[in-house]
């Protein structure tokens, strides 16, 4: 009995930290097989998400609450609803579409400009690392033109969903970063 | 008030009809890959209306295979419809399914993940199935000929666990990512009143938050649907807690699905005690009829002697 109280006095003591993180991106981009690798350490092979997800991750002292919001055109209207309190946005790019790489960026500048973002760090992570004519991180960050934003705190990660490299790289990122 | 739409709008808005009066033609009613008759989603590289699960495998593959749309949630261009029109799943079936050898059979609807995707790598990738092509390979995951749609499917678990004090453990269940919700529920936790006190040593006040989840079964509130359990904040010395916190869940199905609620008593050192259970038969809400429109619920908390709680409801439809 003694033994548990202790245990349960240190886990008191060490309370975890708590974040809430909004991931977006385009449809197919890897958001579902992200938030399920980093939960359950599974590969899951997901339907397009038709609404959202939400799961708790600990990590390094902090429970994260991800969001995990459908990409499709119409479903994107509903990203402002999840915008406030966030503390982080995680966007997720789909490295292997060249075609959309221009509608990823739009849209990430038109939901950065929402005022209740202001003080959201961005983490975007640049998936699928792995298919062939994957472009890297720093092409990535070119044609997402994040260099322009300047009043944020952000970082790219190249990932591979499906394999988990990259994931908690990411994280240890927002770890260190979070006010 | 003037209500603005740009053409843009317009043009995308005829185009949104367009899609669906293509997607109606019967051979795209039925899903190009496994023959279910549900098609919301195409592969616009393909020029073929798909279902959700096919649309899935063909997501996993990479853009430079097959680009998948919803026809329904997205947007499309025109040069995109006029493929859907050009091809269909008829024409792209008469091609791509030509000559299809007696021991690969078609996925049906309940096939698993791992046929599914055998099966549709080698009728798009290696185009096995095109007439004059080599004879393909065995597959490994199909059933054998004489098996022919009789696919395993593992039984539902039956949860012997009692209802009550186990929203806490509960776990996303394994088809994480595998569920199409209908729609969204819009949940404001407004407030808690006349609550039982649980610090009895000391100022005769609780500490409760609330979990709540969404899921099919009315006597298993550890069945939640992947993804749709959420905890509110704890409020601090009161038997009275104010929220006011937004807590939504997506759902399936307006007629079947339960939201469990349970409220605990928060405890840094010791473990959280239970202040009541409540399990919220959605058909009972009526919100089907009422759309957009918000439903005040005050329910009485149930397994305690004391304790309602206010919450605001109102249903987004994603169909």
């Amino acid at each position: 009995m003694g033994n548990l109280n202790l245990k349960q006095l240190l886990e008191g003591l060490f309370k975890n930290k708590e974040a809430r993180i909004l991931m977006v991106g385009l449809d197919a981009a890897g958001k579902t097989t992200i938030l399920y690798k980093l939960k359950l350490d599974e590969t899951v092979t997901p339907v397009p998400t038709i609404g959202f997800n939400v799961e708790t991750v600990q990590y390094k002292k902090i429970t994260f609450t991800m969001w995990d919001v459908g990409g499709q055109d119409k479903l994107r209207l509903l990203w402002r609803h999840y915008y406030a309190n966030t503390n982080a946005v995680i966007f997720v790019i789909d490295s292997n579409d060249r075609d959309r790489i221009g509608e990823a960026k739009d849209e990430l500048h038109k939901m950065l400009q929402d005022s209740q973002l202001a003080d959201s760090i961005l983490l975007v992570f640049a998936n699928k690392q792995d298919l062939p004519n994957a472009m890297d991180a720093n092409d990535v960050k070119n044609k997402l033109d994040l260099l322009n934003l300047k009043q944020r705190t952000w970082f790219i990660q190249p990932c591979c969903a499906t394999t988990g490299e990259g994931l908690f790289d990411g994280l240890d990122w927002l770890a260190s970063n979070l006010k | 008030m003037t209500i603005h739409v740009s053409n843009k709008d317009i043009v995308q808005e005829d185009f949104g009809s367009k899609i669906l009066g293509i997607k109606s033609k019967p051979d795209n009613e039925v899903c190009c890959d496994c023959s279910c008759g549900e098609t919301t989603w195409a592969s616009t590289t393909f020029g073929c209306f798909l279902c959700i699960n096919c649309s899935g495998v063909h997501r996993s593959l990479g853009t430079h295979v097959s680009k998948v749309k919803s026809v329904t949630l997205d947007s499309w261009s025109l040069e995109e419809i006029r493929s859907m029109e050009l091809w269909g799943n008829k024409r792209v079936n008469n091609m791509f399914e030509s000559n299809v050898p007696s021991y690969y059979t078609k996925p049906i609807e309940e096939a698993p993940y791992e046929y599914r995707l055998e099966y549709i790598t080698a009728k798009y990738i290696y185009q096995h199935f095109v007439k004059s092509a080599m004879p393909p390979p065995v597959p490994i995951n199909t059933p054998l000929p004489n098996l022919t749609g009789s696919y395993k499917t593992t039984p539902k678990k039956s949860s012997t666990k009692k209802a009550s004090q186990s929203l806490r453990k509960a776990e996303p269940n394994k088809n994480v990512g595998q569920v199409e919700f209908s729609g969204i529920l819009n949940i404001i936790l407004k407030r808690g009143i006349d609550m039982k006190p649980m610090n009895t040593t000391t100022n005769w006040l609780s500490d409760p938050y609330v979990i709540l989840g969404a899921g099919p079964d009315f006597n298993d509130c550890m069945n939640i649907h992947p993804g749709q359990l959420s905890k509110s904040e704890v409020k601090r010395k009161t038997l009275n807690p104010e929220w006011n916190q937004r807590m939504c869940c997506c759902i399936c199905s307006l007629d079947t699905d339960v939201i469990h609620i349970e409220v605990w008593d928060y405890d840094k050192l010791s473990a959280h005690e239970f202040m009541g259970e409540y399990h919220l038969q959605l058909c009972d809400l009526d919100i089907l009829n009422q759309k957009d429109q918000k439903v005040n619920v005050c329910i009485s908390l149930q397994s305690v002697e004391r304790g309602c709680i206010e919450l605001e409801i109102s249903y987004h439809s994603l169909k």
